[in-house]
């Protein structure tokens, strides 16, 4: 299983967005079915590799186009960082904050994902918190969120320009090091 | 029985007791104004309103029926209900003034999030936002509003078009407190305020050209090595831009533009960049109102970043920053903190078209859009919250036009009955901020703390707080209320990153939270500041990134003695506003103890201009401007002539109305240069208001 998910992630550069909607859950299945934890030891950048993709053939379309596959792949991005996160201890070494709760939300297509960091656990899903439960928010465009999560923006600008928040400011710094280093080197593998 | 309380009456916050007899407030004491006086009066006024009203008849037939409180939450909710399925959330405006004070931005945001409403605005957008955003690309903070300058510890004050024993009457007591200490004085104003007739330098400039003068003090601080080379090395970037840019506006020209000398430019500068430490207070006479304003607002945001007094004691202090642990006080921060959702976000009218001002600003919508879409049908719907938007919008004929004859529903809270609450639908009570359980901040030196202010007496007849109408409605409107479901929940919820209750502060000495303040947090912090580059730019680059100008670069005024000479000989004279010490904005002329101390409109008039018009002190005038003569348009004002007032400027109060002329217009025509005004453009590139002051205009005395 883990050598044929690795064929289709070596094809994955070369897929339309008509073909990737339908492999994408086929990933997530395989994914699943090898085990997310042994997956993601033997392909640790795969959530990255394939929002890098969905970015490159316009996140925002796809996610407007095929939202049940966008939220099945945020639900296995989440169990995906969270198996992660717990196998590597990374989060565990942030002490800032004991739990918060946090929702990303575009506001170009209904891709909507929230997660939650716990004493260093980490889970989420797709969707987003409700308010009551939510202490703070990303928005932006498919791509500037997708971007956000692999690492691939630059975060100092970007809050300037193309990235959006709700909530207490406050939580922009103590969640820094989460969103900048830790998730994206979770999603990306290093 | 004496209760403390804090006076929202204008944006100073004071802090007052309350003498209270049977349940009534008799008096008050600790009040700056004739506004914290006569609280009682407004509260008790024979005219305030106290029951929901719903029209009879046509609009502004002025016939109404007593309704129950239910009925109008059933009935305007539904409607909201449908007209958010017909139209989209965006087809929903909501305006509101300065009335109610925070109580009513508190309702707007409940409204926000939960109904969700993507489009409102307050008076505000036109006033203190220009200059706001140009200080927040600058600094990623605000330094030199009301809060910012450390009046009592200065040594050089300059008060740049702005009066403050009118506007900010506790501020002045502080800067004058400094005044007798020694500290320097320089005021920019074309009127002989009480600050200018006792300044070290008055500099009567000609109304519309503030930003030549910034540069051209920039061009002089820059020359003649006078900045804070510390300061600039360390923290400033684009400073070598600067440098070169400024080249182009010296003392000479600037000298020409503004009808200042150039002598008294070069002392000005000299006396504000050698005198440590130095503070600015802007307000609405440079940056705002006019198209240049947020470059404006950027030109002298440049002034205090070059000196080095940025954030330091006797300085200007960065509202964010200095107050961060206050200011940061609740789980949303206030404005900026809460949003709809992101689609939703993106529908505000004016975010596509002005990108920097929808980040940057306080979340409203732009109002010339805005009132554009009221005529074809993307606003449907209208909640006027202590609000006469009629009177105190721009453009006054044409949102009347739109209330009358487009809108499908129009609701309005206010205390007592206006020329825009004679055109709704239902007319809503609303409590007084004395009646309503609150959450105040204050942060200005010396004051760092936020205030329980519990109602000191409960609300009159059935007047409800706006608050809880948005909540009510959101309820009728079938949304989620979590985890707003009462105002005390609202209340506490802003409290829960504190972790502690309204009732908890209410008990908690002077009732309030108080935090720490520092001078110059940026020495400490990384990166110092909060803009692209983490430094303070002087070069803008998210100016550039959205494609502005990044240095601010001067135009005439659109109308003016230089731009269109031809109309200028037409319309000889400049007319700009003034501030009124016994009013707030459009508000309160029915309460006769304020209203005694200016009874009728009066426009500031020099002699030698009253003289060449045979227009003497009393007489009534009319005044038109370019476009509204076209049109036929006039208003009319009592002159005052005005010795020393600079010649050929005229100047008016803004927002005028007469409570005792027949509705449902109550004369908002008459003397209320809105009525003039037009949101036609140009416009502000980054914010988007227009000019409505230093602009052309002609005045007569009225005949018979």
């Amino acid at each position: 299983m883990i050598a044929e998910l690795k064929e289709r992630l070596d094809r994955l550069s070369k897929l339309d967005a008509q073909e990737l909607k339908e492999v994408l859950p086929l990933i997530v299945n395989e994914t699943r079915h090898s085990g997310i934890k042994e997956a993601m030891i033997e392909v640790p950048d795969l959530p990255a590799r394939i929002m890098r993709r969905l970015v490159e053939i316009d996140a925002a379309k796809f996610a407007s186009e095929a939202p049940e596959v966008v939220n099945c792949f945020a639900d296995f991005l989440w169990e995906a960082a969270g198996i992660v996160a717990e196998r590597t201890g990374r989060l565990k070494l942030l002490e800032r904050f004991n739990e918060v709760n946090v929702s990303l939300e575009a506001d170009d297509s209904p891709f909507a994902c929230h997660f939650r960091i716990n004493e260093g656990e980490l889970s989420g899903g797709s969707g987003l918190w409700r308010l009551k439960d939510q202490d703070f928010k990303y928005f932006g465009s498919t791509s500037v969120l997708m971007r956000l999560l692999t690492g691939d923006l630059d975060m100092q600008r970007a809050l300037f320009t193309e990235l959006n928040f709700e909530g207490h400011p406050s939580w922009l710094l103590k969640l820094g090091p989460a969103m900048v280093i830790v998730i994206p080197s979770i999603l990306r593998g290093y | 029985m004496k209760v403390d309380t804090v006076c929202l009456r204008c944006h100073q916050k004071c802090d007052l007791v309350a003498d209270v007899e049977n349940g009534k407030i008799i008096g008050v004491s600790g009040v700056a104004c004739i506004k914290g006086a006569t609280i009682p009066d407004a509260m008790y006024h024979p005219d305030r309103l106290m029951h929901p009203l719903k029209r009879i008849g046509e609009r502004g037939q002025g016939n109404w029926a007593r309704i129950s409180w239910d009925e109008t939450l059933d009935t305007i909710g539904s409607k909201l209900k449908d007209i958010q399925e017909r139209y989209g959330p965006e087809a929903i405006h909501w305006s509101g003034g300065s009335g109610e004070k925070q109580v009513a931005d508190q309702a707007e945001m409940i409204a926000r999030r939960l109904w969700p409403l993507p489009n409102s605005h307050w008076g505000r957008y036109s006033c203190v936002t220009p200059g706001g955003v140009a200080e927040m690309v600058t600094f990623g903070d605000y330094i030199t509003y009301e809060n910012g300058p450390d009046y009592e510890h200065t040594s050089c004050l300059v008060y740049w078009g702005s009066n403050p024993d009118v506007a900010t009457p506790a501020n002045a007591q502080k800067a004058r407190s400094a005044l007798r200490k020694g500290a320097k004085l320089i005021v920019i104003d074309p009127r002989p305020t009480p600050m200018a007739k006792r300044a070290d330098i008055w500099l009567k400039i000609r109304p519309g050209t503030d930003m030549a003068l910034a540069l051209a003090m920039a061009n002089v601080i820059v020359n003649e090595e006078l900045y804070d080379k510390e300061f600039v090395d360390e923290y400033c970037t684009g400073f070598k831009r600067l440098r070169e840019h400024v080249q182009r506006y010296s003392p000479d020209w600037a000298a020409d533009v503004t009808w200042l000398s150039t002598d008294d430019i070069v002392r000005a500068a000299r006396m504000f960049a050698t005198t440590k430490p130095a503070c600015i207070y802007q307000r609405c006479g440079a940056t705002a109102q006019r198209v240049d304003a947020t470059q404006t607002g950027r030109a002298i945001a440049i002034l205090v970043a070059l000196t080095g007094n940025v954030d330091v004691p006797g300085g200007n202090l960065l509202y964010f920053a200095t107050f961060v642990d206050g200011r940061f006080w609740h789980t949303y921060l206030s404005s900026a903190g809460i949003k709809c959702p992101a689609q939703i976000e993106k529908r505000r009218m004016g975010a596509r078209d002005y990108p920097l001002w929808n980040r940057r600003g306080p979340q409203m919508c732009n109002v010339p859009e805005t009132v554009r879409g009221m005529f074809d049908g993307r606003i449907r719907a209208l909640w006027c919250c202590g609000d006469n938007l009629i009177v105190s919008e721009m453009n006054s004929r044409k949102i009347w036009e739109a209330m009358k004859n487009e809108l499908e529903l129009i609701f309005v809270s206010e205390f007592c009955m206006t020329p825009t609450a004679e055109l709704a639908d239902f007319v809503l009570p609303a409590a007084f901020y004395t009646e309503v359980d609150n959450l105040v901040e204050s942060f200005q030196y010396p004051y760092n703390y936020v205030t329980a202010m519990r109602k000191v007496t409960e609300p009159l007849g059935e007047c409800k707080d706006d608050r809880w109408l948005a909540i009510e409605l959101a309820k009728r409107m079938g949304v989620d209320i979590e985890p707003w479901g009462s105002v005390e929940d609202w209340l506490n919820w802003r409290l829960k990153l504190r972790g502690v209750t309204f009732d908890q502060v209410w008990d908690m000495p002077q009732h309030r939270l108080t935090f720490p303040r520092e001078f110059r947090r940026y020495e400490k912090k990384f990166p110092p500041f909060g803009t692209i580059s983490g430094k303070v730019e002087l070069y803008s680059t998210e100016l550039e990134y959205w494609g502005y100008d990044p240095l601010p670069v001067y135009n005439e005024p659109p109308e003016s003695p230089v731009s269109t000479a031809d109309l200028f000989r037409e319309f000889p004279l400049i007319y700009t506003h003034r501030r009124l010490r016994n009013f707030q904005h459009s508000e309160d002329r029915h309460i006769e103890r304020q209203r005694k101390l200016e009874p009728e409109p009066y426009l500031e008039i020099d002699p030698k201009t009253a003289s060449k018009l045979g227009i003497k002190d009393g007489d009534w005038v009319h005044l038109e401007t370019p476009t509204s003569s076209k049109k036929g348009w006039r208003v009319t004002y009592r002159a005052r002539i005005v010795p020393e007032l600079l010649e050929g400027v005229v100047v008016g109060p803004h927002g005028w109305w007469f409570p005792e002329r027949p509705g449902p217009e109550h004369g908002c025509f008459d003397s209320n240069i809105n009525a003039l005004l037009t949101h036609d453009p140009p416009y502000d590139p980054v914010i988007g208001n227009t000019q409505c002051r230093g602009i052309l205009c002609r005045i007569a005395k009225n005949e018979g």
